[in-house]
């Protein structure tokens, strides 16, 4: 039995989910790492069933499968629901031996199983996010070799993962890159999802690196990330556009409350105090646009951009809106 | 590839990412990747399987690995551009 993970969060189902979504892996198309792991769970294992899976909110979907023709299964009846509640890898040689999973519907009907090894995918800090599992169709005897065979291609898969998390994602502030930004606003488009943008750009931000040095500044970067993160609902993203350029994608966010996010982030970052530099205003300008009323990303980012530059041009630290031809909503 | 040839591989990417740069966490993720994958092709060695299915999969994990490096890597150089 492998060692527990001490930093195992059990039982937070919404940060388990929140930490699913950072992956950005749900719904994506089959790809050959994942393929590769499936084929090697097969062949080492002498299993005829593999696959790797993540377990979204009420369903298990497979981002790769073996002997199996399903995308997606109810949550509710697998195996590797009671997998990813811990941090240790779920045996179980017979499974008609254990009551728990003895009167299953995939035990009594396809694909038959007999015999069940599933480990956790363990994202970084601790969330199990999903599973990998070699299933028999008969009894079996999983040996500790068997077991830390697929610990170690469940670690495979993770730190690939992380590899693609960290790549997405800006060093400095812990916030989306640019690039992993117009993909989720490409997404969002594609699927007529009413959306909200937000473009944020901190005023005079250039004097603060001239005037006090880059690592002032980085500061006030990184306090605006967490500040965007603070922000950002679970369903939306922040992002550094690059420089001092930020944004906030709001899905399914209507005008007004759109606005109101803005104005609280505005007021937000006007309250940043570096201790070093007690004397330092922070304040922002914000421009807000909505996807319904273009049909492009570019049109729409553009909106946001000119509604920003109206906010920088008419005396910052405010919030403009590309939809309100008054524009400016309650300067600070 | 032999496990040695994949180590050697793996530490000279990971000098070659070093180089450039590049912050810790990128570094240790890869580290991490090295130690895991070293352990795995050790299973796969001794999981008394045919010779040629070894070298097979340990190339394909090895190489995969090596896109999934690349690709990131020029994901991030796109970003710095």
């Amino acid at each position: 039995m492998s060692r527990r993970t001490r930093r195992f969060k059990s039982g937070d189902e919404a940060g388990r989910k929140c930490a699913l979504d950072r992956l950005n892996i749900l719904d994506t198309e089959p790809e050959p790492e994942f393929e590769k792991v499936t084929d090697l769970i097969t062949t080492c294992l002498d299993v005829p069933i593999a696959t790797v899976s993540l377990i979204d909110s009420d369903r298990q979907w497979f981002k790769s499968m073996r002997g199996i023709n399903a995308q997606n299964v109810d949550r509710e009846d697998t195996f590797c629901t009671h997998t990813i509640k811990s941090d240790v890898c779920l045996v179980i040689n017979d499974v008609r031996k254990d009551p728990r999973f003895s009167s299953n519907p995939f035990v009594m009907g396809e694909p038959h199983v007999r015999a069940y090894l599933g480990v956790p995918l363990l994202t970084p800090d601790g969330y199990a996010v999903g599973t990998i599992c070699a299933i028999d169709v008969k009894v079996r005897d999983f040996t500790a070799h068997d077991i830390a065979m697929m610990e170690g291609f469940a670690k495979i898969i993770m730190n690939e993962l992380e590899l693609r998390t960290l790549a997405s994602t800006d060093f400095l502030t812990k916030l989306a890159t640019r690039r992993t930004f117009v993909t989720a606003l490409q997404e969002l488009m594609d699927k007529n999802t009413p959306t909200a943008l937000l473009f944020a750009d901190l005023d005079r931000f250039k004097d603060v690196n001239d005037t006090l040095g880059h690592p002032v500044g980085d500061d006030i970067l990184r306090a605006t990330g967490h500040i965007l993160i603070w922000h950002c609902p679970e369903n939306g993203m922040a992002a550094r556009l690059g420089g001092e350029e930020l944004a906030l994608v709001l899905p399914l966010t209507d005008g007004a409350a759109a606005t109101a996010k803005a104005e609280a982030i505005r007021k937000s970052i006007s309250e940043i105090r570096l201790p070093d530099h007690p004397e330092l205003h922070c304040t922002v300008s914000v421009g807000v646009a909505l996807s319904k009323d273009y049909s492009t990303i570019d049109d729409w980012m553009a909106a946001a951009d000119d509604a920003l530059y109206w906010a920088k041009d008419n005396g910052r630290d405010r919030v403009a809106t590309a939809f309100d031809t008054k524009r400016d909503t309650d300067a600070a | 590839m032999d496990q040695e040839q994949a180590k050697a591989s793996f530490i000279a990417t990971a000098t070659r990412v070093a180089s450039g740069g590049l912050p810790l966490s990128f570094l240790e993720v890869i580290e991490r990747h090295v130690t895991t994958l070293s352990v795995v092709i050790n299973s796969i060695r001794n999981a008394d399987l045919d010779e040629e299915f070894i070298i097979t999969s340990i190339r394909d994990l090895v190489e995969g690995y090596e896109n999934q490096l690349i690709g990131a890597l020029k994901a991030m150089q796109d970003d710095a551009e």
